[in-house]
């Protein structure tokens, strides 16, 4: 029973990341769309779904193109996360342990510059800010190994720390 | 995670990806035209707007909102709303482009002010389709309401053809004694592309207007003016197919200044889209006889599908030919 608690909670986390990853860049650009219209904007939740479905395809706007381009470098990262996580050896539970961390940084990362980049970009409009659409991507796929190298190496730090407390 | 584990979620991802696919299909293109034309009937003018703009991207697959984009067009209740909708028309079909125009005419005579004002913004915003109005325009320059004027003169500028007919309009705007008219003038020159050495010896008076705001968008447009762009650069763009719509109203606004740029027209004269035909017939018809060897593409094209196209591509070689023989 241990053991197999001990391989499905792995499983589970590579899978929360994977989904969580895939559908959040998905949502991400219309959850903040919402959200500004609703925070700024005082706007109603109906009244703010109401525009969203309005620009969702609208000329100009295009809310769902937006979207899609988003969840490029989420995807991207979700299927590293399953193959990374879901291959690794199970017995080596120091290197899965560093894989997750590294891992959770990355998605961190991803979210963190996604979700400041969308909202500072609605919060204040400018007739440039579409630029911020299409580098983002780009700048979230540096962004993944950078964090993620950070992840392994916080974790690595960490590790070291209690061990080394454990020794005195 | 077993091998099958991790197939059947890139799987899953796989079907996510595919369903967004269709989701995009099915909203784009000829199929989105039955809802745009819900959303163009449903009172929201926030979505009303939208729709229309949807059409005019759709082009001439959303033949089928014609009747509706005809009747809001033709309507005055939303001033905004009816521009949108005119706007979109031409993209979709020039002879009910037209047939706004048509409606809208005698309106510009009309005894409220308010309405004179509408008919000139409907019929500057359906652009060079509109281009049997500027005449009825110029006259609303003379009107005593300053909306009025100013409208006319956003109108002609939209309009952009016939050069001549609209280049006089917006020089006798740029002396209207109402600042806002100037300004609107003004913005023509700054903006739009138009310039003559006439139109810009009034701009440089302009720069020392009592008005600020027109002095210094006057500025602008005298700068403008000294870094023309040449018919060159459009002809490339032309050829590189950016903005055929915007590239070819362009170069029907240069006229015979545009004479470098003939063999691309003529080539745009076999476009799909009509407005791009009619674009061309009317830019071939600006820069005269120096648009000779477009003849027989112009000739074909008497016998294009569209009878605006067709009326175009007379008048184009009408105007190749007429003017031929007035030459020793």
């Amino acid at each position: 029973m241990t053991d197999s608690a001990s391989t499905r909670r792995p499983t589970t986390f590579t899978l929360i990341v994977y989904w969580g990853c895939i559908l959040l860049g998905l949502t991400l650009p219309l959850l903040a769309t919402a959200g500004v219209d609703m925070v700024k904007h005082h706007q109603s939740f109906e009244q703010a779904f109401h525009q969203l479905r309005l620009h969702l395809f609208a000329p100009g706007y295009n809310l769902f193109l937006i979207a899609v381009m988003n969840a490029v470098p989420f995807i991207l990262f979700a299927i590293f996360t399953l193959l990374h996580l879901g291959l690794a050896p199970a017995q080596d539970q120091q290197l899965a342990g560093q894989r997750r961390a590294g891992i959770l940084m990355a998605a961190l990362g991803l979210l963190g510059l996604g979700i400041w980049t969308h909202v500072m970009t609605l919060w204040y409009p400018d007739a440039q800010g579409a630029l911020a659409y299409v580098f983002l991507p780009f700048v979230q796929v540096i962004v993944i190994p950078i964090s993620y190298a950070a992840g392994r190496l916080l974790r690595y730090v960490l590790v070291r720390e209690q061990d080394a407390e454990k020794a005195r | 995670m077993t091998h099958r584990q991790i197939w059947l979620n890139l799987s899953g991802l796989g079907l996510l990806i595919a369903l967004l696919g269709l989701a995009y299909w099915l909203n784009t293109g000829a199929r989105a035209v039955p809802g745009l034309i819900d959303d163009l009937q449903n009172g929201d003018l926030q979505a009303q707007m939208l729709a229309a703009e949807g059409l005019k991207e759709i082009g001439s697959n959303a033949r089928s909102a014609v009747p509706v984009l005809v009747t809001v067009a033709t309507s005055d209740a939303n001033l905004s709303l009816s521009g949108a909708a005119a706007g979109a028309l031409p993209a979709i079909d020039l002879r009910a482009a037209r047939q706004v125009m048509t409606a809208w005419l005698p309106k510009l005579h009309d005894p409220d002010a308010q309405i004179r004002g509408y008919a000139a913004s409907a019929i500057g915003a359906l652009g060079p389709v509109a281009k049997p109005a500027p005449t009825e325009l110029v006259r609303l320059l003379s009107d005593e309401d300053i909306a009025v004027r100013e409208r006319a003169t956003r109108a002609l500028g939209s309009i952009g053809l016939p050069s001549d007919i609209v280049m006089g309009g917006l020089l006798k705007a740029l002396r209207d004694p109402e600042w806002t008219v100037r300004y609107a003038a003004v913005t023509q020159f700054s903006f739009n592309g138009f310039s003559s050495p006439e139109s810009l010896a009034v701009l440089r008076e302009l720069t020392k207007d009592s008005n600020q705001t027109v002095a210094g968008l006057a500025q602008s447009a005298v700068a403008t003016a000294e870094r023309l762009i040449q018919a060159s650069v459009y002809s490339l763009m032309l050829s590189q197919g950016m903005n055929r719509t915007y590239t070819l109203h362009q170069l029907a606004k240069l006229g015979p200044r545009a004479t470098d740029a003939v063999s691309g027209i003529a080539a745009v004269l076999t476009a799909e889209k009509p407005l791009e035909r009619y674009l061309a017939a009317c830019a071939l018809e600006a820069i005269g006889p120096a648009a000779k060897e477009s003849a027989p593409a112009l000739q074909r094209a008497l016998h294009d599908t569209d009878p605006i196209v067709r009326e175009a591509a007379l008048a184009a070689l009408q105007s190749i030919e007429s003017k031929m023989d007035q030459t020793p």
